[in-house]
């Protein structure tokens, strides 16, 4: 029985992940490893402003380029929440906020087969696609307009998830994961803080 | 123990009917919550329009109801989250936008109301397609000071696997809103009619 509810929940994380994210056209087992070349940076490590100021956050998640507003449903609040305990900024809202600071961030789902998408990840990730392994790429895009008509500072973050089915090996460039959920979460922590990482350490950034 | 085991089988079966019923077809698959567009901001930012309250959205007089209710693709209804009505998804994503630009004044005397014209989802296994359109109507103080119908609409290679070409279908057809609204936004004569 537990076996019968283990293939029910594998299949139920399939369809949710077919659903939410495009992950996988997948039947059967998969497990799921989180590329190693992108790492979460601690918010300690972060080039904080002498004076924080407030900020409007958007944030959007994308599958190949198009809105997926089911996914970001699912992402919005750890993002927010990440962007809230940045200490980047000193208030965090949905609304326009005095000063008007905003910052936008758009989390792109790319097929990684796809050459257009993929020439951006050769640089720093590295593949195994062949054979049952799945890779899915992530393209994090951040801009920040720290007034109304200014310029955007805009960064640029990428990684991947890896899905690997049967009994292939486990690619040497992840780390497994309990769950796709949490393959995604975590990804989406780690992509995030590089992107708020490199967004801190930009001279325009004040 | 039999009894416990029939309950377990009962509640696998009603459990996995829910994801097979998604995968083989047959569900109703409603549209994701709107959430603010950044182009849509920074369009509003620069149009120099007034902040408006939000009227009432339908559908447009003379218009199949049926384009409001849901719209079927491979054998799934995809509905809206917002009272069941696509015009309601409209008004909510515009409503979301507005606020987030801060143009949305519940307390204003100028008010924008919409009719849902145009609805379509098509998801076949080459060309995917689906389109929007809407009359917008802006009173201010009683008077009509603006009313014209905008479209929009978006084309994609669709896949035969229904796994991979309804999602993309879903997600195309929702993009169409926040362009409505964008559509809006740049339109000159809107932006004449409802100038700061």
């Amino acid at each position: 029985m537990s076996r019968l509810i283990l293939r029910f929940q594998t299949l139920r994380n399939v369809a949710w992940a077919v659903s939410l994210f495009g992950l996988l056209s997948l039947t059967g087992c998969a497990s799921f490893y989180v590329d190693t070349a992108t790492k979460e940076v601690a918010a300690d490590a972060y080039k904080k402003p002498a004076t924080p100021r407030p900020v409007q956050v958007v944030f959007e998640f994308q599958t190949k380029g198009v809105t997926n507003a089911r996914a970001a449903e699912f992402l919005v609040p750890q993002v927010k929440d990440q962007i809230r305990n940045s200490g980047l900024f000193s208030e965090m809202k949905d609304t326009p906020v005095e000063g008007g600071a905003l910052l936008s961030v758009v989390l792109n789902n790319v097929p990684l087969t796809d050459d257009a998408f993929g020439k951006g990840f050769v640089t720093g990730l590295t593949f195994g696609l062949a054979g049952s392994q799945v890779t899915d790429g992530y393209v994090c895009t951040m801009k920040y307009v720290p007034q109304p008509q200014a310029p955007a500072i805009s960064k640029t973050t990428r990684h991947a998830i890896h899905a690997v089915l049967g009994a292939k090996e486990a690619p040497a460039n992840g780390t497994r994961m309990d769950s796709l959920e949490l393959a995604v979460k975590t990804m989406t922590r780690q992509i995030v803080s590089a992107a708020l990482d490199e967004l801190s350490r930009d001279p325009e950034f004040k | 123990m039999i009894g416990g085991y029939g309950f377990c089988r009962r509640a696998l079966l009603a459990l996995l009917a829910v994801p097979l019923a998604w995968l083989a077809g047959c569900a109703q698959i409603p549209l994701g919550a709107p959430a603010p567009s950044f182009e849509n901001i920074q369009k509003a930012r620069t149009s120099g329009t007034a902040p408006v309250a939000i009227g009432q959205f339908r559908v447009a007089p003379g218009a199949n109801p049926e384009i409001d209710a849901g719209l079927s693709v491979r054998s799934n209804s995809v509905v809206s989250p917002v009272e069941g009505s696509f015009a309601q998804y409209l008004r909510q994503t515009l409503t979301t936008d507005f606020q987030a630009a801060g143009l949305y004044d519940a307390a204003s005397t100028t008010t924008l109301s919409g009719f849902l014209t145009d609805s379509t989802l098509d998801v076949p296994s080459d060309t995917g397609r689906a389109s929007l359109g809407a009359r917008f109507v802006v009173v201010r103080e009683g008077k009509t000071v603006y009313e014209k119908e905008l479209k929009t609409s978006a084309t994609w290679p669709s896949m035969f696997i229904g796994m991979e070409a309804i999602p993309t279908g879903i997600n195309q057809y929702t993009s169409l809103y926040h362009k409505l609204v964008g559509t809006l936004l740049d339109d000159p004569d809107y932006r004449a009619a409802n100038s700061k």
